[in-house]
């Protein structure tokens, strides 16, 4: 069988699969054996074991637990709360002030957590009937609070950079670093895009009446800064040449954890044995789909499907920026029915070798990806922070959280677009900590 | 009959959900135990990441069983929306089928691979040199006990004689 055939039948299987709704990891796995042993026989079936193994054996998938380890114990934590009034107490002057402190408390602590519906439910919990009493239209405060959930994927330390990073065997250190500009870029469009809001509709300005005394701006900062130092420290381990990525994580889940414990007082075993079960939820999930996505990966390249298709792109000799938007169209469209994760290790295999045969930067390509798969967290059929914010505020329509959403989704385009026309954005500050990239 | 099995594979899968907290629990310690000798004392480590790594390994095999039951694998459900009861049951029972059709073809082979292990006295090429079917040995186990609790799943959403409904849980 031809390497394109092969392909596509893998592909129509795969799609087939998922359609009836089973764990992405088992139909992943599931087209992978068969398409081996189809091809391979019992001795290409024998040997998936070994490329499992050896495939998800090193260090680097360590960090993956440990990272949401760290994000669990915050998300548990009521540090979302003091964050969360932390900010508000110091931008209630700003002209919807209420909306940007919002959008800067889950910028915050998505990037701690690392987990976009962690975000929207523990800052939307206060923040959203909070914005509503304020004033606020409901379709402002949903959108605001779905769309700054998404900030955690792209702001370091962040899971879905350290998935990219191994699917495509590029530095993690260095793709943290190629997300932070971009990632505080989107954070200040989404204020400007909140403000745009504001001012437009003329409101959120009643909140300014509000008086806060220096001591009272004060009072919730001690129980936030532990959490941010832990966040510098865990950048500084890895960028000072102490730890790999997977210790850094380890040793800021183990601190981030005594925190917890010690300054929420969190005794009870039943909470911390809650937070370690819901990191191992998680994290099984996460690795399942990755252990899967290497046999994935092992049946495309032994059957040589990965090189042709990258073969058969580079004599089409398109437009380099023409094949860069029919691969963010394709990735839009995956996003919007899978999650970031499955949708990196599916697509690294093949696309990774057409992006860096372009000329493109592969760590400027990870953040425009990860742009791509927030737009997917937002937008319908399978917009995660969309069910999430429902959930929390269900007496607000789907249309309302949908077009309170929309400005953001377009600030993300926009986003995409600078990115394109100024790539220094992600890779200056990797080349300047770093230095160049080999 | 049924009850007691969907019972038996629950409660399994339950005692591989701990197993899994327990390791990667142990992983966390472990690092930053590395990280402490290794930068305060300057002391040497060398058993301490083929622990990590081969203890987060098991983890994501053994714990796989706990989180099928749970509903926390990760789907793609747009199609299941758009259908009525009846025909939503019979996709998650096809689906049901494919998935245990991967975790049976796996833990034929992966059973294979730790009796070559096992037979062949290999070991890991590093200074501790850890017999390698005891780190494997999760990934037949996880597999197995992934098949029993399919077999429960499909049970329960077969609404077999005995058998609770299946229990629904939003991933989030």
């Amino acid at each position: 069988m031809s390497p394109t055939l092969s392909g596509i039948l893998i592909l129509i299987s795969l799609f087939a699969l998922l359609g009836t709704g089973m764990p992405i990891a088992f139909a992943l796995g599931l087209s992978a054996v068969a398409a081996i042993a189809l091809e391979g026989g019992m001795i290409g079936f024998l040997a998936l074991p070994e490329t499992l193994f050896a495939g998800i054996g090193n260090l680097a998938y360590v960090s993956i637990p440990m990272f949401v380890l760290m994000g669990a114990a915050i998300a548990a934590s009521p540090a979302g709360k003091d964050l969360y009034s932390a900010l508000d107490r110091w931008l209630n002057r700003v002209p919807g002030g209420l909306i940007i402190s919002n959008i800067g408390a889950c910028a915050i602590f998505s990037g701690m957590t690392g987990s976009s519906p962690a975000t929207c439910a523990a800052i939307g919990k206060m923040g959203i009937p909070e914005m509503m009493g304020r004033g606020y239209p409901s379709s402002a405060a949903c959108g605001s609070i779905a769309a700054g959930g998404t900030l955690g994927i792209l702001i370091p330390p962040s899971v879905t950079m350290i998935v990219y990073g191994i699917a495509t065997e590029t530095s993690i250190g260095r793709l943290f670093l190629a997300g932070a500009l971009p990632g505080l870029m989107l954070v200040v469009m989404f204020m400007i895009c909140a403000l745009i809001q504001c001012r437009r509709q003329g409101y959120g300005f009643a909140d300014r009446a509000l008086r806060f005394s220096f001591a009272e701006k004060l009072r919730p900062l001690p129980r936030v800064l532990p959490f941010i130092l832990i966040i510098i420290g865990t950048l500084y381990v890895l960028y000072g040449g102490i730890a790999t990525p997977s210790e850094a994580a380890g040793a800021s889940a183990f601190l981030t954890l005594a925190v917890v414990v010690i300054v929420y007082r969190l005794f009870r075993m039943r909470a911390v044995s809650d937070i370690f079960a819901t990191a191992m939820r998680e994290s099984v999930m996460i690795m399942m789909i990755m252990a899967s996505a290497e046999l994935f990966a092992f049946a495309l390249s032994s059957l040589f499907i990965t090189q042709t298709v990258a073969a058969a792109i580079a004599d089409m000799e398109v437009n380099r920026w023409v094949l860069m938007l029919i691969i963010n169209i394709f990735l839009l469209v995956a996003g919007m029915f899978l999650p970031p994760v499955a949708v990196i290790v599916m697509s690294a295999p093949l696309l990774f070798p057409i992006v860096t045969q372009a000329g493109f930067d592969p760590y400027w390509f990870a953040v425009v990806l990860t742009i791509n798969m927030e737009v997917g967290l937002i937008t319908p059929p399978v917009g995660l922070n969309l069910f999430v914010i429902n959930a929390i505020a269900p007496q607000v329509p789907t249309k309302d959280i949908l077009w309170g959403s929309l400005p953001y989704v377009l600030a993300m385009f926009v986003g995409i677009i600078i990115l394109c026309f100024v790539p220094e954005i992600a890779t200056w500050l990797p080349d300047v900590v770093m230095g160049p990239a080999l | 009959m049924i009850r007691s099995f969907i019972a038996f594979s629950d409660g399994l899968s339950r005692i591989g959900g701990i197993a899994a907290t327990l390791l990667l629990v142990a992983a966390m310690v472990v690092i930053s135990e590395m990280i402490f000798l290794r930068y305060v004392f300057r002391a040497p480590t060398y058993w301490e990441t083929d622990f990590v790594v081969f203890s987060a390994t098991a983890a994501i095999f053994i714990g796989a069983p706990y989180v099928l039951l749970r509903k926390g694998h990760v789907g793609v459900d747009v199609i299941e929306t758009l259908l009525g009861d009846r025909a939503r049951r019979r996709l998650r029972l096809v689906g049901s089928v494919f998935g245990l059709l991967f975790c049976a073809a796996m833990l034929v082979t992966c059973a294979h691979f730790v009796y070559e292990a096992y037979i062949g006295g290999w070991k890991h090429p590093s200074v501790w040199a850890p017999r390698l079917w005891i780190p494997m040995l999760s990934m037949p186990v996880g597999f197995g006990l992934l098949c029993l609790q399919y077999i429960a799943e499909m049970l329960k959403l077969s609404g077999a004689k005995g058998a609770a409904p299946a229990v629904e849980e939003r991933h989030a």
